[in-house]
């Protein structure tokens, strides 16, 4: 573009050229639906005309991911023990929260953090690409021996999304688990676990990262995997590293193919040769990406 | 042009803002829904007389563009839109012009619903601002900052999430 005029378009546009205030808000939106959303905002900022087109609806249905409403209702849900507390007429108002906004701010809602589940899972959306994103809390997972203080401790932190982690002093048989079901759009996506060699804490407002119960994790890898109801099955063996800093590990990918259906995803990360113990370990959180974000890191 | 049967219009003459006419092929004037509604109607009546259809909205000079972006995809499929040669076509067609024509070009399209030339338009002026700081598209489309300080700090304020 920047090339400047050719002479046939200088005469044209010296004689008829519009200036962009004349083009109506309908033309300037469908510009602005070209664009990602924080350029859309940007570009907000040129003037009312642009501040206006940049609400229209179906611009942002469009970014919008197709499971939104699904999302919508996932983080409005009551929990089961609220439900019992709270009669019909309280929980559809509460459902009923995002009925008169505009999908611009519903895209600027799902793009914050939302918990669920009682607090244990958190979605959100990548505010470029609007994919979908998850993060499963340590509190979520099943970990065995988790009630054993020998074991395991949960710590509270702000390190993490939820303020806890559960550390690992020492085991054998190091297990965790979980599951979630849900509807994501159609894709492809990545599962990692959030984990760290030693005990961050805070002191004196410094960040330190305790290493002594650090041991057993070079003498075999971890295996990472996952299934889903519809039969895919991924894995990964990682020996854990990094000490002191916070690391994804790939437990694999999933394809979706059907965005209509409640797709059940199990993942585990395991290192049970009983044959030493290990331990020394933070465990955060299982985190899912859609892959082409989870690539760039 | 293949000579078409006698019991319907073959052309048409469209008239600019400027008081210009252009004869146009049935083929080519149907890119435009606008034009295309228009012959529709006169075809139900069993008018076999040529019509005149007036834009009161666009000039001769962008009245050519748009005729010559209508000529050029009538010789394709409705359904070709990803044919590589007219996808070239287009970009060559649009790299030609400085910011005015393609704002007029665009509010052409939109007034005379030539969807597919809307969208190419809308696509390539998207493309071109998208690197442009705020101040850069003011000056160069010449918009005028419209706000008061107020609506300043609002928009800031209601955007502030897609920044963070």
């Amino acid at each position: 573009m920047g090339g400047g005029m050719s002479s046939a378009s200088s005469t044209s546009g010296a004689k008829n050229g519009r200036k962009m205030e004349d083009i109506p808000e309908s033309c300037i939106a469908m510009v602005l639906a070209h664009l990602d959303p924080p350029e859309i905002c940007r570009l907000a900022r040129l003037n009312r005309a642009f501040r206006g087109a940049s609400s229209a609806d179906f611009i942002w249905e469009a970014k919008l991911p197709t499971n939104y409403s699904f999302i919508l209702n996932r983080i409005t849900k009551l929990d089961d023990d609220d439900d019992l507390k709270s009669c019909n007429h309280s929980s559809s108002r509460n459902s009923n929260e995002f009925k008169g906004l505009m999908k611009k701010d519903i895209y600027a809602r799902l793009s914050r953090p939302n918990l669920f589940d009682s607090d244990t899972k958190e979605v959100w959306l990548d505010k470029k690409t609007g994919g979908v994103c998850l993060s499963i809390s340590s509190k979520a997972l099943s970990i065995i021996g988790i009630n054993d203080r020998r074991y395991w401790n949960r710590i509270p932190t702000e390190e993490s999304r939820f303020q806890t982690i559960a550390y690992l002093v020492q085991i054998w048989w190091f297990e965790v688990c979980g599951e979630l079901e849900f509807k994501f759009p159609a894709g492809e996506y990545s599962l990692f676990f959030r984990l760290q060699l030693g005990k961050s804490s805070k002191r004196f407002g410094r960040r330190t990262c305790n290493i002594e119960h650090i041991h057993g994790w070079n003498a075999r890898p971890v295996r990472f995997q996952l299934t889903t109801a519809d039969g895919q099955h991924d894995f990964s063996d990682y020996y854990l590293d990094n000490p002191g800093s916070w690391t994804l590990y790939r437990g694999g990918n999933f394809v979706i193919k059907d965005p209509d259906k409640l797709t059940k995803i199990k993942f585990s990360a395991r290192q049970i040769d009983c044959t030493h113990t290990k331990g020394g370990l933070s465990l955060d959180s299982v985190v899912i990406l859609p892959k082409s974000l989870a690539k760039k890191g | 042009m293949a000579s078409s049967s006698s019991s319907s219009l073959s052309r048409v003459v469209v008239k600019s803002s400027d008081n210009n006419l252009f004869v146009v092929n049935k083929k080519v004037a149907s890119q435009s829904q606008l034009l295309k509604q228009c012959i529709d109607n006169m075809e139900e009546k069993g008018t076999n007389d040529v019509i005149l259809i007036p834009l009161s909205n666009v000039t001769s000079n962008i009245l050519t563009l748009v005729l010559e972006y209508c000529e050029k995809h009538a010789d394709f499929a409705d359904d070709d839109n990803n044919n590589q040669e007219l996808k070239q076509w287009d970009h060559e067609f649009l790299k030609k012009f400085d910011y005015a024509t393609l704002n007029s070009l665009t509010m052409a399209a939109d007034y005379m619903v030539t969807k597919s030339l809307l969208n190419l338009c809308c696509q390539f002026i998207a493309d071109s601002i998208k690197d442009l700081t705020v101040q850069q598209i003011r000056q160069i489309f010449d918009i005028k900052n419209d706000f008061t300080p107020q609506e300043e700090a609002d928009i800031k304020n209601e955007n502030a999430w897609a920044f963070r």
